[in-house]
């Protein structure tokens, strides 16, 4: 993206090349976060279901 | 070579947004696991991640838009409403300690991850002030 037209609308250029990429990297470890989280929560979820059914069968 | 400076700065964001989640649970996991609710370690990480998370990604939102009010308001109702009671309905899913033992628990872990996680904050803000 042209950067100029981010400084047209008057942002200035520290938040354009240093608060930017930060703010994405944060974004971007935030979606990482949020799906491994979503993953691991199904998956224990269903281990604990399928624990809990077989216990049920033994006794 | 600004790439690698791009790169370096979104290393920077996601780092810091992965040390708040850490320091989390790193606080909660151990009271969550004595306290008798679960022993799966995975389950407590993925669940403290994701409240903290969101967060996090919506106080820096309302701080980029210049709204202290906002920032607090959020700040109280994330701390003592919204991430204990959806913590508290994770545990139940998966415990089958009492549903007070639970509530107990998370709120006393939330507490006090909040109140290191704050004092951790003002303590940051201090020290980059005196520079």
């Amino acid at each position: 993206m042209n950067h100029f037209i981010l400084m047209d609308a008057g942002i200035g250029n520290f938040v354009v090349f240093i608060v930017g990429p930060i703010f994405v990297g944060f974004l971007i470890g935030a979606l990482y976060l949020t799906v491994k989280s979503i993953l691991v929560i199904r998956r224990e979820l269903k281990n604990e279901k399928a624990s809990e059914k077989e216990n049920n069968e033994q006794s | 070579m600004e790439i690698l400076g791009y790169l370096i700065l979104g290393c920077i964001g996601a780092g810091m947004l992965f040390i708040a989640v850490k320091f989390t649970i790193l606080i909660e996991t151990p009271i969550i696991i004595h306290g008798g609710i679960t022993e799966n370690k995975k389950y407590i990480s993925a669940i403290n991640s994701i409240t903290n998370v969101i967060f996090n990604v919506v106080l820096v939102f309302i701080s980029f838009v210049e709204w202290p009010l906002g920032m607090i308001v959020w700040y109280a109702v994330a701390e003592f409403l919204l991430i204990p009671v959806s913590e508290i309905l994770a545990y139940k899913a998966i415990s089958k300690a009492d549903i007070k033992k639970i509530i107990k628990t998370t709120y006393s872990a939330n507490m006090l991850s909040f109140v290191a996680g704050s004092l951790f904050v003002f303590m940051l803000m201090a020290v980059l002030s005196a520079f």
